[in-house]
């Protein structure tokens, strides 16, 4: 995928955080090497106008996963191997939904997401089964 | 017609009056959303940005609306781009066996019958409908911004265009209002940068809410826009607090015109 760019740098011009002074993985599809792959709204902007067809997502997630965390992602995370949500959320949402008439919501259980999710929790598990 | 209402984390922890407004508009049009009971994180970019089981994640919301028979709908750009490109992965039928391989352990399976379709994709459907049921025109100036994600990329979203799409434009225009052509109204809000840069995030809020200088309210139809365009204002502004600008979901908006009650 990345092997495709030309370096043609449309889509460092195109994006947002680029023309706000940020540098984004934009800035290394364009032959720079000062950039921070965690930098990015996920637009889609420069995948749209990409002519080579690269999956620039694909290649910054990979990049991503090289580069620490900012703390917010990092937290965000931990909450969703946690319960489940990116932002902590429990059974207390179901008094807020009621004060604006809505129905309250079966939440999903810690249970579920260490079933799902086990393999991310590396090295400690976030939330032992069976408890929330 | 009925969808299974996929929130996300977002409107669900901070934005009921979103899916309120949303629920109460669809109903008056006759279209019914089931909350899906065990919903969880889309699963991107916050799971991707660590693992590749974003996409057990994004599956498993998909297999749970499947279970109840349903279509999603979304009112977010993140959930509809993260589902969206999941259900696009489990067309290959290796990812699809993988993927159920870990979702048979909850007695659940995913096929990908369920499509994804954002509120701004239900309400053009029904745009004929929503013209009928307009009882109050609204003499307001509007200013819009739309949700990136429900129309890039193209090739995966399908629906209006990628670049300058119009939908917003189409349905507001329903209510009577005047539309202010910002400039910026296709550009990202620049909301995700919150949580990596935040100087950033603010810069890029504040350029959108100037150019919407001149409307009475900023309409947008995603949360992550609504989280930086609205409850953020006050950082964007500091102490020139008299520039404020009110923000609407366009469901808000619309139910105005429809007569609901605001509250």
């Amino acid at each position: 995928m990345i092997e495709q760019c030309t370096h043609c740098g449309l889509c460092r011009e195109v994006c947002l955080a680029e023309r706000l002074g940020g540098h984004t993985i934009t800035s290394l599809l364009s032959g720079g090497d000062e950039y921070s792959a965690w930098l990015c709204s996920c637009c889609q902007l420069c995948q749209e106008v990409c002519p080579e067809g690269v999956d620039i997502h694909a290649v910054m997630m990979a990049e991503r996963r090289l580069e620490p965390p900012p703390e917010p992602y990092r937290r965000g995370f931990e909450h969703v191997l946690r319960c489940g949500y990116a932002f902590p959320i429990s059974e207390e949402i179901n008094a807020l939904r009621a004060a604006y008439g809505l129905e309250p919501l079966e939440l999903v259980s810690a249970e579920r997401i260490w079933l799902l999710l086990d393999s991310c929790a590396d090295p400690a598990p976030p939330c032992p089964t069976g408890q929330e | 017609m009925k969808f299974a209402f996929y929130p996300g984390c977002l409107v669900l922890q901070r934005m009921p009056q979103y899916e309120l407004a949303t629920k109460r508009l669809l109903a008056a049009l006759g279209i019914g959303l089931q909350d899906i009971p065990q919903a969880a994180c889309c699963g991107a970019p916050i799971v991707e940005s660590f693992s590749d089981e974003w996409l057990t994640l994004a599956a498993y919301n998909l297999a749970l609306a499947e279970a109840m028979g349903l279509d999603i709908l979304t009112v977010c750009g993140s959930c509809t781009h993260t589902l969206r490109r999941a259900r696009r992965a489990l067309r290959e039928p290796d990812v699809r066996r993988r993927v159920n391989g870990r979702l048979a352990a909850l007695g659940l399976r995913v096929e990908g019958r369920s499509e994804v379709q954002h509120l701004l994709q239900v309400l053009m459907a029904h745009r004929q409908a929503l013209r009928e049921r307009i009882v109050s025109p609204l003499r307001l100036k509007v200013a819009l911004t739309y949700p990136c994600q429900v129309f890039r990329p193209g090739e995966l979203s399908g629906f209006d265009d990628p670049l300058r799409p119009q939908a917003m434009h189409d349905l507001v225009a329903l209510t009577g209002v005047e539309i202010v052509e910002t400039g910026v109204e296709y550009e990202c809000c620049g909301s995700t940068y919150m949580m990596s840069d935040e100087a950033l995030a603010l810069a890029a809020g504040r350029r959108k809410l100037e150019a919407s200088r001149g409307a009475d309210v900023l309409v947008d139809a995603c949360g992550n826009c609504h989280l930086l365009l609205e409850r953020m204002q006050h950082a964007i502004w500091g102490d020139q607090a008299a520039e404020r600008l009110p923000v609407l979901f366009l469901p808000q908006l619309l139910g105005l015109a429809l007569g609901l009650a605001p509250e």
